[in-house]
């Protein structure tokens, strides 16, 4: 199965660096990063006042995180009553616990406690503690707001002689060579100055964040300064920064040759192959690296950034989003077709800043192949003229990548620079189809069959059930993905389910379905139509108010409904929708057809990111769908 | 991570051993020849969809220095296991963690791969790794990724847990999450030993032992075959009361002639651990000044709850071994510190008590989460807290310590109704946790809804929430602001097309209420005009169906956190020119789980009605097919009555 993400970004550490998830009311805050020759200091004063029962438990421990270029200095904690008796930390109530880090085997990164002595609500908690840091990137970034009230905020990032360092020619800017910085998002209280070599950012009064539903990423922090020095200011020096940091990869081992000849074996011949030959080589080498190459992630220091060996991954057939990715490239490259590693953000919530280069904003890798040649089909995975492919995806060929790396920033690095390209946007590849046909007694009972289509991750996540799941727990799932999609109360039997063979992973499932009466029929002449209420848009309620984007999945739905009416001589009319935008469609037809009624609804999500500009579009869709799923269907008989 | 971990035994820090384990000579790694057999199995016959298969594990427990360990006291765990990959999806078990520390020391560990063409791949030392995940307390895992896994691939690997204990309290699990076709154990103890056997074998497995007696003691083998994969259910029973397992606990010791009897019987175990509570008692400076300066003035009431807000908020909670402690670590410690572990912070509050005057007794309490207790073994680890009682105003009172949110007199879901044990030196006493009456964890909401002429509706609504349905909800999010916007979204999500306004929500933990107030009104952009619908079971309903499978495919019985009852009253006002063109039928259902009923009560005169729903969960556990047929039939009729909607049409 897929990982959340397989690099160790700096968004880890801003989260690990946040405090905790609640309450309590910080009364200072304030960082000092000072820039030097030899790394970073980054010192860290926190005083932070419980305000409920929880909040003790919320803050204590609290974490520092540490790894092999971070250690800590000195640090002081203590804790003040109400009654002003002042508790000091003592050393053992500090620990240390190196972790595996979210979804790895095995990590450098290392945890420091502090515990605070337990205390009545209303105690202040002191912390003052000074991080070393000996950065990979010269570059850094702190989250500035948090879920917590901030009474005072203070965060200053400054030089200490950055023009005398070593490797950096010239100062450009007040801080010395290179320097810059950048507050990505928006959070109001916020001042920002530039100091005499570099910035400082203050603020009192900061209220707590809560982020609301469908929300950015950065939306539970705020704002982000991001800061940066030295001489890889564009995403090409990223790039090469990134290509140097392979450089000591070994590559081209015959092994790995060997095995791209394997694998291409049969399928064309010499380099001078067609485009389908192209597409087949490509399927059996990304295959390869996503099926039999196991996702494992094990990240040591600069490991976290560098992928091991190609020969290495392919021998033992395990390793993380970059092993994979470097392993196909060279696979691919062997076998003769362009390749190139790509870093990327995995992050459903969250996007590159891409007016601040740095490689901190990335948390994934996959591989670019230019498109040309190929013959690819419109709805494949390419923009800037680049196939992308994501080793770590187990399903699917090359028609598919996964929702969460698309419409995002990658930094396809190549030639020895960094290209910046926005990965193109597929939602009618996360697609939802129902078809339903129904016999509607004269009681109001319906019986027929149901029909449920799933691609994309939603298939993606059927096909990983059934690898693994028991057929008990198959049917469990499938019969409540039934119920989510059918009127209560309906009844299945005669389960079946299918994986639909093509390059987006897709699955059919099949019941015989048997629904209860609805209800009296009142004064109609038909009792109440057994008609799904399906609401797939984001609800209008959600724009109540807001200045934040709504981020969230494209798709495509479609819903066909026959039903078998129990009487001849029925119409209806006048219940036929179409609204359409950039952002998205609603439609719903209906008719009838002798005694068959056949409604068909579809709903089309088009964009992950929507801006307030948008926002009309999309409650334009929203509402259109929410209304016509509250209306009777209309249908007059005799 | 999905290889077996083994058993890791929890082993009780009585007043033993200061004995050093003898190393045990690294030597080759020596595994079982891969059969023609195992190479051949390309499934699970029972379990077609098996990613994998556990071909066998096997452990072998040399307690207390057995045999080799010649002047040892330390105890050694010896695993070996062989996973076979069946499918693609059965490549993700090709990892493994073993926990361990200073006192459960991890040794010769060594694995492979062997491929479907028979050739060996040993597992490489950069593949195994090793993380410290607790500086203080000397705590570490050790990860391991087999090479070259895939489907048709064998991995075999091996290890060594010593230990300087001869308590083991964990069972050693047969079982795993994949199916198993042989697992065994084997026993070798002492000559001076006696030990208690236990076994514990659901799904129709067979554990079968055999004894033999050997110069150096006693050697108990016990395997069982063909074991199905252990995967959890819905509303299933926890992993413990469905894996096979078995224990042997130390019931005496022959030491020099003289036997002492140790986990014999409860009242032994309970003197046993008695011992070391004492030891803890012992040094007590500061609590009685502390819990007299706490309990100036009161009653017996006031007192106690004073000294259990003392405890409970200002000694910092710490994670601990159920009912053991550390005999080390005193009371005047734990006082000072401001630190303890629940059952220390129960020793604590049991001598506040005592100081103040007032009679208190320690309660060992299992969470049912854990797996059933069986009293006929006398194991204190079934038991994963210490709970206070007292008595006032004639009233069994119990007290736990472990949860800011808990209020005096108040324990956690999962201890409701659960037999709990009085450790009693000199009279063990075997009781029962009181338990909420199902009424009692009662959701009720009311909603208040009018129909303006535009077809618009708009009202009110409380929602009151007591017993275990308000505990969950108490100290809910981290201060009032997340907690109203946290309502906020959990009524929006109910009513979609509402406006949710004037959201407020009261908590009273020590009554066990929560109530919430809103205002709602139909967003203008959302008004039909000509109809309007409502979902008369919001937002409590609609009901879905959790037990979506028949009494004939449902295998385990049925457990829900705790009996309870849900209401909701729905009054509706509209104005002339409308009519109420669609209602729910009512339902009426009543079997010996539960029971649903709605009614619809209309007055056309004043164009009103008033809808009612209570659907009742009475049984917190459900053993019988007929039982499991009579809670999917009451969930199948509430989500088929709550289907039904409320319309209204403009004449």
């Amino acid at each position: 199965m897929r990982r959340s993400s397989c690099w160790p970004a700096a968004s880890l550490l801003a989260l690990l660096t946040a405090a905790p998830l609640t309450a309590a009311t910080v009364l200072e805050k304030s960082i000092d990063v000072e820039i030097r020759p030899a790394g970073v200091a980054e010192r860290t004063h926190l005083r932070v006042r419980l305000d409920n029962p929880r909040d003790l438990s919320n803050w204590s421990p609290y974490p520092i995180p540490l790894d092999e270029n971070r250690e800590i200095g000195d640090l002081a904690g203590s804790v003040t009553r109400p009654d002003g008796k002042t508790l000091k930390v003592s050393r053992r109530d500090l620990d240390t616990h190196q972790v595996a880090g979210e979804g790895s085997l095995h990590s450098s990164l290392v945890i420091r406690t502090v515990t605070f002595p337990a205390v009545p609500v209303g105690s202040v908690l002191t912390l003052d503690y000074e991080v070393r840091e000996h950065p990979y990137f010269p570059a850094g970034q702190i989250a500035l707001g948090s879920s917590e009230p901030i009474e005072s905020l203070r965060i200053a990032v400054h030089s200490a002689g950055l023009a005398g360092l070593a490797g950096l020619a010239g100062t450009a800017g007040a801080a010395g060579a290179g320097w810059r910085y950048r507050v990505d998002g928006s959070m109001p209280g916020l001042t920002v100055q530039e100091i005499p070599g570099g910035v400082t950012v203050t603020g009192s009064k900061l209220p707590g964040l809560n982020a609301p539903e469908k929300a950015p990423g950065l939306a539970t922090e705020g704002a982000m300064l991001r800061y940066a020095w030295g001489d890889a200011a564009s995403w090409e020096a990223v790039g090469r920064w990134y290509e140097g940091l392979l450089t000591p990869v070994p590559r081209g081992a015959e092994a790995v040759r060997s095995k791209a000849r394997e694998l291409t074996a049969g399928i064309g011949a010499g380099v001078s192959v067609g485009a389908a030959d192209k597409r087949r080589r490509i399927e059996a080498l990304a295959g390869f690296a996503r099926r039999q190459v196991r996702y494992v992630a094990v990240e040591v220091g600069i490991g976290g950034y560098r992928p091991h060996s190609p020969q290495q991954v392919m021998e033992r057939l395990w390793g993380d989003c970059k092993d994979k990715a470097l392993l196909l490239v060279d696979l691919l490259q062997e076998a003769g077709i362009e390749a190139y590693p790509a870093l990327a953000r995995l992050d459903p919530d969250g996007r590159v800043d891409r007016d601040f280069p740095s490689p901190y904003q990335f948390n994934h890798m996959i591989v670019a192949v230019p498109a040309a040649g190929l013959g690819l089909e419109k709805d494949a995975p390419v923009a800037g003229g680049y196939l992308f492919l994501d080793a770590t995806q187990e399903t699917g060929g090359l028609a598919w990548l996964q929702p969460a790396v698309q419409d995002q920033e990658v930094l396809v690095v190549r030639g020895g620079r960094g290209e910046l390209v926005r990965t193109p946007v597929r939602n009618t590849q996360e697609g939802r189809r129902l078809d339903v046909a129904l016999a509607l007694a004269p009681g109001g009972e319906a019986s027929g069959t149901a029909r449920l289509e799933f691609s994309g991750e939603s298939g993606a996540a059927f096909l990983h059930l059934h690898g693994g799941a028991n057929p008990q727990e198959e049917d469990r799932v499938i019969r409540r993905v039934f119920a989510a999609f059918l009127p209560a109360g309906a009844t299945l039997s005669d389960l079946h389910w299918q994986s639909v063979d093509g390059g987006v992973p897709e699955v059919k499932l099949e019941a015989k379905v048997s629904i209860p009466s609805l209800g009296s029929a009142g004064e109609g002449s038909l009792p109440p139509l057994p008609l799904p209420s399906m609401a797939e848009l984001p609800s209008s309620g959600l724009l109540d108010g807001r200045a934040l984007p709504v981020v969230t999945t494209p798709f495509a739905s479609r819903v066909t409904w026959r039903l078998t009416l129990p009487r001849d001589a029925c119409k209806t009319e006048g219940q036929d929708v179409t609204v359409q935008n950039d952002l998205g469609t609603f439609r719903q037809t209906v008719a009838v057809h002798g005694r068959e009624l056949t409604l068909e609804r579809g709903s089309e999500l088009r964009q992950r990111w929507i801006e307030p500009a948008a926002f009309p579009s999309l409650k334009e869709i929203s509402l259109a769908e929410s209304r016509t799923n509250r209306r009777r269907l209309r249908v007059s008989c005799g | 991570m999905k290889i077996p971990r083994p058993a890791i035994p929890a082993f009780l820090a009585l007043a033993l051993l200061g004995a050093r384990a003898a190393a045990a000579a690294d030597s080759p790694p020596v595994f079982p020849p891969v059969t023609d057999e195992e190479r051949a199995i390309t499934s699970v016959p029972e379990e077609p969809n098996a990613p994998a298969v556990v071909l066998f594990k096997k452990g072998e427990l040399l307690m207390a220095g057995y045999g080799r360990f010649i002047g040892s006291f330390a105890s050694h765990l010896k695993v070996q296991a062989r996973v076979k990959i069946l499918t693609e999806a059965g490549r993700s078990n090709g990892e493994l963690a073993i926990d361990h520390g200073v006192s459960l020391r991890l040794r010769n560990f060594s694995g492979r791969t062997v491929l479907p063409d028979g050739r060996i791949i040993p597992v490489p030392a950069d593949a195994k790794f090793q993380r410290r995940t607790s500086e203080s307390s000397r705590t570490f895992v050790t990860t391991v990724a087999f090479p070259a896994v895939q489907v048709g691939a064998i991995l075999d690997y091996q290890y060594e847990i010593v230990f300087s204990s001869h308590y083991v309290l964990e069972p050693w699990s047969f079982s795993e999450e994949m199916p198993v076709r042989h697992a065994e154990i084997v026993f070798k103890t002492g000559k001076d030993w006696r030990m208690h056997v236990w076994t514990r074998s659901p799904l129709g497995v067979r554990i079968r032992q055999e004894r033999q007696e050997t110069s150096a003691g006693t050697e108990l083998r016990a395997w069982a075959e063909n074991l199905p994969a252990i995967s959890r259910v819905p509303y299933g029973p926890a992993y413990a009361d469905l894996a096979s397992q078995i224990l042997l606990l130390p019931s005496s010791h022959n030491v020099y002639g003289t036997v002492v009897r140790l986990l014999a019987s409860w009242q032994t175990t309970i003197q046993s651990l008695g011992l070391v509570y004492d030891e803890v008692r012992r040094h007590d400076d500061g609590v009685v000044k502390q819990a007299r300066g706490i309990t100036r003035a009161g009653s017996p009431r006031q007192k106690a709850e004073a000294l259990y807000r003392f405890v409970r908020d200002e000694i910092q909670g710490r994670q601990g071994y159920g009912v053991l402690v550390d005999p080390g670590v005193s009371l005047k410690q734990i006082l000072a510190e401001r630190s303890g572990d629940p059952a220390q912070k129960a020793l604590l509050l049991q001598a506040m008590l005592k100081a103040a005057g007032i009679d208190s007794s320690l309660v060992w309490a299992a969470n049912r989460n854990r797996g059933a207790v069986d009293t006929t073994l006398p194991n204190p680890n079934w038991f994963d807290t210490v709970l206070v009682m007292v008595e006032l105003d004639g009233k069994q009172t119990f007290l736990d310590l472990s949860d800011t949110a808990l209020a005096f007199g108040q324990i956690r879901a999962g201890h409701e109704g659960t037999s709990a044990l009085i450790p009693d030196m000199q009279k063990p006493e075997g009781i029962v946790l009181p338990e909420t009456p199902f009424d009692q964890n009662l959701r009720r909401a009311e909603i208040d809804l009018a129909l303006d002429e535009k077809g618009r509706l708009a009202g009110t609504g409380t929602l009151r929430l007591t017993g275990l349905q308000s505990a969950e909800r108490i100290h809910w999010q981290g201060d009032e602001a997340k907690t109203l916007q946290a309502w906020k979204d959990w009524l929006g999500e109910r009513w979609r097309d509402f406006q949710i306004s004037d959201v407020k929500a009261v908590e009273m933990p020590d009554e066990r209420k929560v109530t919430v107030t809103w205002s709602m009104a139909e967003r203008e952009e959302e008004v039909l005009g000509d109809e309007a619908t409502v979902t008369p079971s919001a937002p409590l309903g609609p009901a879905t169906q959790p037990f979506v499978q028949t009494a004939a495919e449902r295998r385990f019985d049925v457990i829900f956190d705790y009996p309870d009852r849900d209401e909701v009253e729905l009054r509706l006002r509209w104005p002339a020119g409308w009519r109420l063109e669609q209602r729910p039928q009512p339902a009426a259902l009543t079997g010996t789980c539960g029971a649903l009923s709605t009614a619809l009560e209309t007055d056309a005169g004043k164009r009103t009605l008033v809808y009612r729903r209570r659907l009742d969960i009475i049984q917190r556990r459900l053993r019988s097919k007929e039982e499991y047929e009579a809670v999917r039939g009451l969930f199948g009729e509430a989500a088929k009555n709550d289907g039904q909607k409320l319309t209204l049409v403009r004449r």
